[in-house]
């Protein structure tokens, strides 16, 4: 039985709060995110909203105003009835206290003289010496009993009594002042009656007091209660307001993110997942269209890895393919250049060379389009070792520098000490460097310079190809390293395949390297690429 | 963290705020109690008075006024304790010779109430033990007041026995 009562879990508890309040997993953006209205509309709700408790707030404060106002205008009320009924409680007093100086008779002498009885015209001149006294205090009462002001309803009874007993009591006074005989009895009639008089009156004022207090004490209470209620309901609805934007905001900005860094994945070429987005807005329907993107990319990114492959693999066989046949042409031509088989006729020989020729160049172009294809289709494999750089770039300035210097331009390497061995596929950066001191050479007009060099920047090595031809032209510079593409110049001299840097690109990528070009239309031009240093190799 | 900390604050702020404006303390009839204490002990001047002539306590009477009390009484007025004193000391209750006994009926008190002022009003029978007869009747119509928070006598004027049940 016991086991079965829910216990309180403090740790869960506080991974509700946490959950409750995390950006990432909360169950109420969730829960506004999944409302089933537009972004506009759920925007629009949460703006009504806050409007709707600013308002809240104003009526509050609108209507504790007034309420404080309307006790104001009360409390100046009950202190001219309380002003008015102390004035005449207190005449009212004064005549009391007057009539009462003869008041008790005998038995007040008795009193106050050890029992003794009176002598008999004691009495008389005590009330002989009040009688005018008293008939000026009743007309002042008259007076005060003249009130500028409406009575409350619980005031009236007691306002009646004493209008009655002045109506009584100042006649009576007349006839006390007036009358030859003295009357014991008139006076004691005056006594009851102005002591009736003051006993209302002062209950009157007694009464008008409690209900000023009480309204004062009402008006305090009421202040704190506004007040509390104000600042409470006005802290409550910054805090709601806050807390409105915040599971809105991130109702919003929640899916926006998971969406950006989707579309960044796709961008990088990952296909594998889809974005999930709970909103059943717009945001929800650009989700499902990300999702439906990545699904139409994926497909067509298959589709072209397919024909890519398949067209490298065509490439790759046509080439070989080609080579066979360009071979023999290439061997039988050079057969008859050198006349093996006989002498030939100028023009017989102006023809072999040009077969030669142009199979040398048909050869160098199947070439290229072998090694692109096989990069592009994965079939080169690098055969990565340690090897003296410095002799690679030697043997590589010495393969042009013939032709450089029939073409007077100056040719020239410079190497830093500190390259000595790197690590890499020797002939494939053979090949590189190659490539791009053939194209040097080809376009650096006479009396030009091209320069080689080699140097350790930023913790790779960096090689440079640095000439003094045409330059290349800025709209140029960045289609070079595409396949078959050729600047202006390059295309009028009709040399080269338009694959060189291309497979360049290729190959210094295989190493892990870089390679771009700075360049200056009519100053000349720097290719430079980069190999990465492995640490043995390094040290 | 600290906004997730700040919001859960903010939260319970929302909730508690408002749930303490709302409840407010509200007085209740402690006022009434209030007023019903302060008639007791007003009229327990009137008892006490009644227990100071009876007894001949004139000290236990004298207790029951202020410093500058009044008393009008016999076509005079007299101002101050001491004055006062002379007057009781000669008043017949204080005499040896009688042994008068006082009281009040129900039915002749009144008394009002207006913060720390009030009036009382009593009429005192005195009746002679030896003879067994009302001696004397004599009415006080008196003013009261609350100082140092104490009700005492600040103004005696005698008047006319003249309520009936």
């Amino acid at each position: 039985m016991a086991e079965s009562v829910a216990r309180f879990d403090p740790a869960a508890a506080a991974g509700f709060l946490r959950r409750l309040f995390s950006r990432t997993d909360n169950l109420l953006v969730r829960a506004v995110a999944r409302l089933p209205a537009k972004l506009r509309t759920k925007l629009l709700a949460s703006f009504l909203a806050i409007a709707a408790l600013l308002v809240l707030i104003s009526f509050l404060g609108v209507r504790a105003l007034g309420h404080s106002h309307s006790l104001s205008e009360r409390l100046k009320t009950l202190q001219t009835h309380q002003a008015g009924y102390q004035a005449l409680a207190t005449q009212a007093t004064t005549v009391r206290d007057i009539l009462g100086l003869c008041a008790g008779g005998a038995d007040a002498y008795k009193f106050a003289h050890g029992g003794k009885a009176p002598p008999a015209s004691r009495t008389n001149q005590c009330l002989r010496s009040i009688d005018r006294v008293v008939q000026t205090a009743v007309a002042d009462l008259g007076q005060a009993v003249q009130l500028n002001f409406k009575p409350f309803a619980d005031e009236a009874p007691l306002l009646r009594t004493v209008k009655r007993d002045d109506a009584k009591l100042a006649p009576l006074a007349d006839t006390i002042a007036r009358s030859k005989r003295l009357s014991l009895p008139l006076h004691q009639r005056a006594e009851n009656l102005s002591r009736d008089l003051t006993f209302a009156a002062e209950t009157l004022a007694s009464l008008t007091t409690r209900k000023t207090n009480s309204l004062v004490a009402a008006n305090r209470s009421s202040y704190v209660s506004s007040r509390n209620l104000f600042i409470g309901v006005a802290a409550g609805a910054v805090v709601l307001a806050l807390l409105l934007g915040y599971f809105l905001s991130w109702s919003l900005i929640g899916p926006i993110q998971r969406i950006v860094g989707r579309l960044t994945a796709i961008a990088s070429g990952d296909f594998s997942r889809h974005v999930e987005i709970a909103n059943r807005d717009e945001l929800g329907d650009l989700g499902a269209r990300v999702n439906q993107m990545n699904d139409e990319l994926q497909r067509v990114y298959g589709e072209l890895e397919t024909a890519s492959r398949h067209k490298s693999e065509f490439l790759a066989n046509m080439s070989h393919e080609l080579r066979t046949p360009l071979n023999a042409i290439l061997g039988f031509s050079q057969v008859l250049e050198k006349r093996l088989f006989g002498e030939l006729n100028e023009k017989q020989g102006e023809y072999v060379e040009d077969i030669r020729s142009s199979g040398d160049h048909l050869l160098s172009l199947i070439n290229d389009v072998l090694d692109l294809s096989k990069v592009e289709a994965g079939q080169i494999e690098l055969e990565v070792a340690p090897f003296s750089l410095r002799e690679a770039v030697e043997r590589g300035v010495a393969m042009v520098r013939e032709r450089a210097s029939k073409n007077g331009v100056a040719l020239a390497a410079e190497l830093e000490p500190e390259v000595r061995i790197v690590s890499g596929d020797e002939r494939r950066i053979r090949q590189i460097l190659f490539n791009l001191l053939s194209n040097a050479v080809k376009f650096t007009p006479a009396g030009g310079r091209i320069d080689v060099t080699a140097a350790r920047v930023d913790g790779e090595i960096q090689l440079a190809v640095t000439d003094t031809g045409p330059g290349i032209a800025p709209e140029d510079l960045d289609r070079i390293f595409e396949e078959f593409q050729q600047t202006q110049v390059g295309a009028k001299h009709h040399e080269g395949t338009g694959l060189g840097l291309a497979l360049s690109k290729r190959l210094v990528e295989l190493h892990g390297g870089r390679i771009w070009v700075e360049s200056e239309v009519g100053v000349g031009s720097r290719f430079v690429f980069t190999l990465p240093v492995t640490q043995e190799v390094a040290a | 963290m600290a906004l997730q900390k700040l919001l859960i604050v903010g939260a319970v702020v929302a909730i508690a705020v408002p749930a303490a404006a709302h409840g407010t303390t509200k007085r209740s009839s402690s006022v009434n109690v209030g007023r019903l204490a302060t008639l007791y002990q007003i009229d327990q001047l009137e008892v006490k008075w009644h227990k100071a002539t009876s007894k001949k306590d004139l000290a236990l009477l004298m207790s029951l006024f202020a410093p500058s009390v009044t008393l009008g009484i016999n076509g005079t007025t007299l101002v101050g304790k001491a004055a006062v004193r002379k007057v009781f000391a000669k008043a017949a209750p204080f005499q040896p010779q009688n042994h008068w006994e006082s009281d009040t009926p129900a039915y002749k008190i009144r008394v009002t109430v207006d913060g720390n002022r009030g009036t009382l009003y009593f009429e005192c029978h005195y009746v002679d033990v030896d003879t067994g007869k009302v001696v004397a009747a004599v009415g006080g119509d008196n003013d009261v007041r609350r100082i140092n928070g104490k009700w005492l006598f600040t103004k005696l004027v005698s008047s006319s026995v003249t309520l009936k049940p």
